[in-house]
C-alpha cells in the first residue's frame, strides 16, 4: 500500500507544477509594459474639448 | 503498483514538468499569420509617476484589482476587472520626461514596418521594436505627435461580444488635423472609416474593420491645450454618478457631463497623475 500512495503522490505534485508553471506563463504574457518618456498630450489637464459628437459605434 | 507501472507514472510526471517549463520559457517567434486583425486596440497600459496612488485610485473608481508582476526586472502592475487582466501600469517616475498618460496598443500585422512607415510619415519612435510575451511591439508618436503602442501579436486575446462594465472598449483620436489623421491611419491598419455624426460642423469617423473600436475628430481650433491623442474608454453605467467620486479620489473633472454632448453620457476625467480617460455609458 505504501509504494501506490507514494506514486500518487507524486504525480499529484508534478501535475500542481505543471498547472502552476502553466498559469504562470500565463501571467507572463498578459500586457505589455514598456514604459515611455513622453509629456501627457491634454495640457494642464484642467479643460477638453467642448464638443463631442459621434462616439462608440458598434 | 508493479516496478513497471511505477516507472511509466514517474515518467509522465517528469513529461509533465518538462511540458510546464517549457511552456513558461519558451519565447515563441511572431506567428506569420497574425490571428488578431490589424488595427484592433488590444491593450492599455498606464505610464504614472505614483503607482500606488493609481492603484488606489482605479480599485476605488471601478473595483479593479492588482497583480504585481515584472516585466524583465522592472516592477508592471497587472489590473484585473473581475479577473480579467484590463490594463497595466507602469512606473515612469525615473524617465525625466514622461507625463502621465494611458498608452493604447494597437494590432499590427508587422511591427517594424509599422514603425518605419510612421518615421517616414514624420512620426518618432518611442520605443524600439522589441520582443515581449505577448507580442512584439514598440511605441511610436504619429505624425501628429500623439504616441500609440503597436503590437504584433504572437496570439489571439478573447474579446466579449458585447462590452463590458469596467472594462476598456473605446478609443478616440483627438486630431489636429482630421483628414491627415485619416489617411495615415487607413494606411497604418486598412481602416475603411464611416462618419456617422457631423453635427456641430465636426464629422466623427468610426474607423470601422470588421467591426467599429475606435472613433476620430478634429479637435476645434479653439481647443489650445489639447494636443492630438488617443484617448482611451472605459464603459460605465452612471458616468455622472462615478464622476462625482473623481474628486474625492483625488482626480479631476476635464468635461463634465452635459446633455449636448452624448446625451450626458459621457465624461472626460484626468487620474491623481494627470492621465485622461474618457467614462461612458454605451448604448446612450
Amino acid at each position: 500500500m505504501k509504494r501506490p500512495n507514494m506514486v500518487s503522490r507524486v504525480v499529484m505534485l508534478a501535475l500542481t507544477l505543471a498547472v502552476a508553471l502553466a498559469s504562470m506563463s500565463c501571467e507572463g504574457s498578459s500586457g505589455m509594459g514598456v514604459g515611455v518618456g513622453y509629456p501627457t498630450r491634454w495640457g494642464g489637464g484642467t479643460s477638453g474639448p467642448p464638443v463631442f459628437v459621434g462616439g462608440p459605434s458598434f | 503498483m508493479t516496478p513497471k507501472v511505477l516507472k511509466a507514472t514517474s515518467f509522465g510526471a517528469v513529461c509533465a514538468i518538462a511540458l510546464a517549463f517549457g511552456l513558461a520559457g519558451a519565447s515563441a517567434p511572431v506567428a506569420a499569420a497574425d490571428p488578431i486583425e490589424p488595427g484592433r486596440f488590444v491593450w492599455r497600459d498606464l505610464m504614472t509617476r505614483d503607482v500606488s496612488a493609481a492603484q488606489r485610485f482605479y480599485g476605488e473608481l471601478f473595483g479593479w484589482r492588482f497583480e504585481n508582476t515584472k516585466r524583465g526586472d522592472r516592477p508592471y502592475v497587472l489590473a484585473r476587472a473581475g479577473g480579467v487582466p484590463v490594463a497595466g501600469i507602469v512606473d515612469v517616475s525615473a524617465i525625466a520626461d514622461a507625463g502621465s498618460q494611458w498608452l493604447c496598443f494597437m494590432a499590427v500585422a508587422d511591427v517594424d514596418k509599422t514603425v518605419a512607415l510612421a518615421q517616414s510619415d514624420g512620426g518618432k519612435i518611442l520605443v524600439q521594436p522589441r520582443d515581449l510575451p505577448l507580442a512584439r511591439a514598440a511605441v511610436v508618436t504619429d505624425p501628429q505627435g500623439a504616441p500609440l503602442g503597436v503590437a504584433q501579436m504572437r496570439g489571439t486575446i478573447p474579446e466579449p461580444a458585447q462590452p463590458t462594465q469596467g472594462h476598456f472598449f473605446w478609443q478616440e483620436y483627438l486630431a489636429k488635423d482630421g483628414s491627415k489623421a485619416l489617411d495615415f491611419y487607413k494606411r497604418l491598419a486598412g481602416y475603411q472609416p464611416v462618419i456617422s455624426d457631423s453635427r456641430l460642423g465636426v464629422e466623427y469617423h468610426v474607423l470601422r474593420k470588421a467591426r467599429g473600436g475606435a472613433g476620430l475628430f478634429q479637435l476645434p481650433a479653439t481647443v489650445v491645450d489639447v494636443e492630438p491623442n488617443w484617448l482611451p474608454y472605459v464603459l460605465v453605467d452612471a458616468p455622472d454618478k462615478l464622476a462625482a467620486r473623481v474628486t474625492a479620489l483625488g482626480g479631476r473633472i476635464i468635461v463634465p457631463a452635459a446633455p449636448e454632448r452624448r446625451n450626458g453620457s459621457l465624461v472626460v476625467i484626468a487620474d491623481p497623475g494627470g492621465a485622461p480617460l474618457a467614462l461612458q455609458k454605451y448604448p446612450y
